[in-house]
């Protein structure tokens, strides 16, 4: 999810997924791993309609045994056989700093599935995935789904320096086709990624899946509208309920009213908007 | 089996808990099912629509949650036709918390929720500290608290409770005002006015700057307030601010307050909320306790043995 916002980019639900229960539950810590260098890998026991929810949906977590507000990540990768979930992110805060330091054991406070997925569009059969530093993590149970169903899958993995693409050789291992740029090297350059990408947004039967910065936000917003593509992204804000009380995630807040929330209008929207093709 | 339910006058609620404004809505019924509770209180309804604060719109503390919404709100129109057909169905006692920018906002307010079924009771904020127009200023002044409870009550048919604002010199003062007004209950306390400044950027974590204070961290501002105005007024008090436990639900009884609401927890432990009534039961059990009024307002002078046994 990202919290990126970029002017001129519309985002518009794409319907709620389900209404149904969401579940309140402790659940067990099965492995806290770093991975790309600087991000954390958190695996947990989870329940069915958990570790079988639809790629963009997420959960809140917190540490059973830390007072604090929960916080919300997207299943970055499930297994329903073994009952498990697993989330990764980046230490930004105390929160995502006691998370990082569980073990395995310990307990975990688990509110989901929440939220409303990505939506495939069954008559598009390519994928374009698209993401910036931890936004993979909202967007790789999505570029497995997309694998799985054999659609040729376009993933674009932009990084501050090399090491932090994250899951860039399992979905190479996959089947995908990556292409990792980061600022390092420059490739990152808005042009550069514009050139990567806008052959497979001219491909007929494309679809575009993205979560980042808001220059690959608007990027994909204008490739999406030049090239009739649909382009959906993963928003994140702060919350703290998860399901549509706190009203801590509007999208935008309007002047006059509220508008969409992050958390039951999305956190993946349609993303529009009146931009020069 | 103790005795749970408790009697505020105008209504007899299954056990003393009330969810707190702000913090539950129809939706928090996919996550938990709202007819364990006593009663709930809804988000303030403001006659017109308004937007919220900036964000963001909450932060972390040690020990609470820091919050500046701004309570967004899509008017009355909204709420009549749309929202309270939800809420009828949420199977507890429903209290809708009514707010306005003016006076004649409260008034018109009242007055369209005459047309509607089942509320149990109004609860009048006047005590959110994120109305830089109205909210802090009329809760803070006695007068101006028994000025619009009386010309809200001769408006409505339904029982009235007041929010009380902790930012006062005397709670107590407030309390009576209230009752002078014609209130039929208290409700005690709304959130404490903070702030919290993040250093290495210069800025604050709200987006309006300040915000309302709730969770543990006010527990005792609260139990202290909730005492305060029992001993004011002969109304139901009901005690708010920081519950998580069944021994802070009690604490509030003990403290004079009828019911006990719970707020701030059900963005971190919903599953301990559904709990709560249970485990006040177990502890009332534990304790000795066969009723809640047994323990209302009685507290004992501390003793030496007493002192020594809480080391």
């Amino acid at each position: 999810m990202t919290i990126a916002r970029p002017a001129g980019v519309t985002f518009r639900p794409l319907g709620r997924d389900h209404a149904g229960p969401v579940a309140d539950r402790t659940r067990v810590v099965v492995e806290v791993a770093r991975v790309a260098s600087e991000y954390r890998r958190l695996r947990f026991e989870a329940w069915p309609e958990l570790a079988g929810c639809r790629p963009g949906q997420f959960v809140m977590l917190r540490p059973l045994a830390a007072r604090l507000i929960r916080r919300p990540f997207t299943v970055f990768d499930a297994d329903p056989d073994r009952g498990q979930a697993e989330v990764v992110f980046r230490v930004t805060g105390e929160g995502t700093a006691r998370l990082a330091g569980l073990r395995p054991g310990d307990r975990l406070s688990v509110l989901g599935p929440l939220g409303n997925g990505f939506r495939l569009d069954p008559v598009r059969h390519r994928a374009v995935v698209v993401s910036r530093g931890v936004g993979m993590a909202s967007l790789h149970r999505l570029a497995r789904h997309c694998l799985a169903l054999g659609m040729p899958t376009r993933v674009l993995i932009s990084a501050r320096r090399p090491g932090l693409w994250l899951a860039a050789d399992a979905l190479r291992e996959a089947g995908a086709e990556v292409f990792a740029v980061d600022d390092v090297s420059g490739t990152s350059r808005v042009e550069i990624v514009e050139r990567l990408l806008e052959p497979a947004f001219a491909r007929p039967g494309s679809q575009c899946f993205v979560c980042g910065s808001s220059r690959l936000i608007r990027l994909a917003a204008r490739l999406g509208a030049r090239w009739r593509v649909p382009v959906q992204v993963a928003l994140e804000a702060p919350m703290a309920c998860g399901i549509g009380t706190c009203h801590a995630c509007p999208v935008r807040p309007g002047p006059e009213t509220e508008g969409h929330l992050v958390c039951v209008d999305g956190p993946v929207f349609a993303a529009g908007g009146d931009l020069v093709a | 089996m103790p005795d749970l339910t408790v009697d505020l006058g105008f209504a007899r609620l299954r056990n003393p808990l009330i969810g707190a404004s702000g913090v539950f809505g129809v939706e928090t019924g996919r996550a938990l099912d709202l007819s364990c509770l006593g009663a709930v209180v809804t988000k303030t309804q403001f006659v017109g629509k308004r937007p919220g604060n900036p964000l963001p719109r909450i932060a972390e503390t040690p020990a609470g949650a820091l919050n500046s919404v701004g309570i967004p709100c899509l008017g009355a129109e909204h709420f009549i036709g749309t929202e309270w057909p939800l809420w009828r169905r949420v199977g507890c006692p429903v209290i809708v918390s009514v707010g306005g920018e003016t006076e004649g906002d409260y008034l018109e307010m009242v007055e369209r929720l005459e047309e509607v079924d089942g509320i149990a009771a109004l609860e009048l904020n006047v005590s959110c500290p994120n109305q830089e127009a109205g909210g802090m200023e009329l809760g803070a002044d006695p007068r101006s608290v028994e000025r619009l409870v009386r010309r809200v009550t001769g408006r409505t048919t339904r029982p009235v409770i007041a929010k009380l604002t902790p930012n006062v010199t005397s709670v107590g003062e407030v309390a009576r005002a209230a009752e002078a007004g014609g209130a039929a209950a208290l409700c005690a306390i709304n959130t404490v006015p903070g702030m919290s400044l993040d250093v290495r950027r210069r800025t604050s974590r709200l987006g309006s700057l300040r915000g309302g204070l709730s969770g543990p961290a006010i527990r005792p501002i609260a139990v202290r307030c909730v005492w305060e105005a029992a001993r004011a007024v002969r109304l139901p008090v009901i005690g708010t601010g920081g519950v998580e436990t069944a021994e802070d639900v009690l604490e509030f009884v003990l403290a004079g307050a009828t019911a006990v609401g719970v707020g701030t927890a059900a963005f971190y432990d919903l599953g301990a909320v559904g709990r709560l009534p249970q485990q006040v039961a177990r502890l009332m059990s534990e304790i000795g306790l066969e009723r809640l009024d047994q323990l209302r307002g009685h507290i004992e002078p501390p003793t030496e043995a007493a002192d020594a046994r809480a080391r």
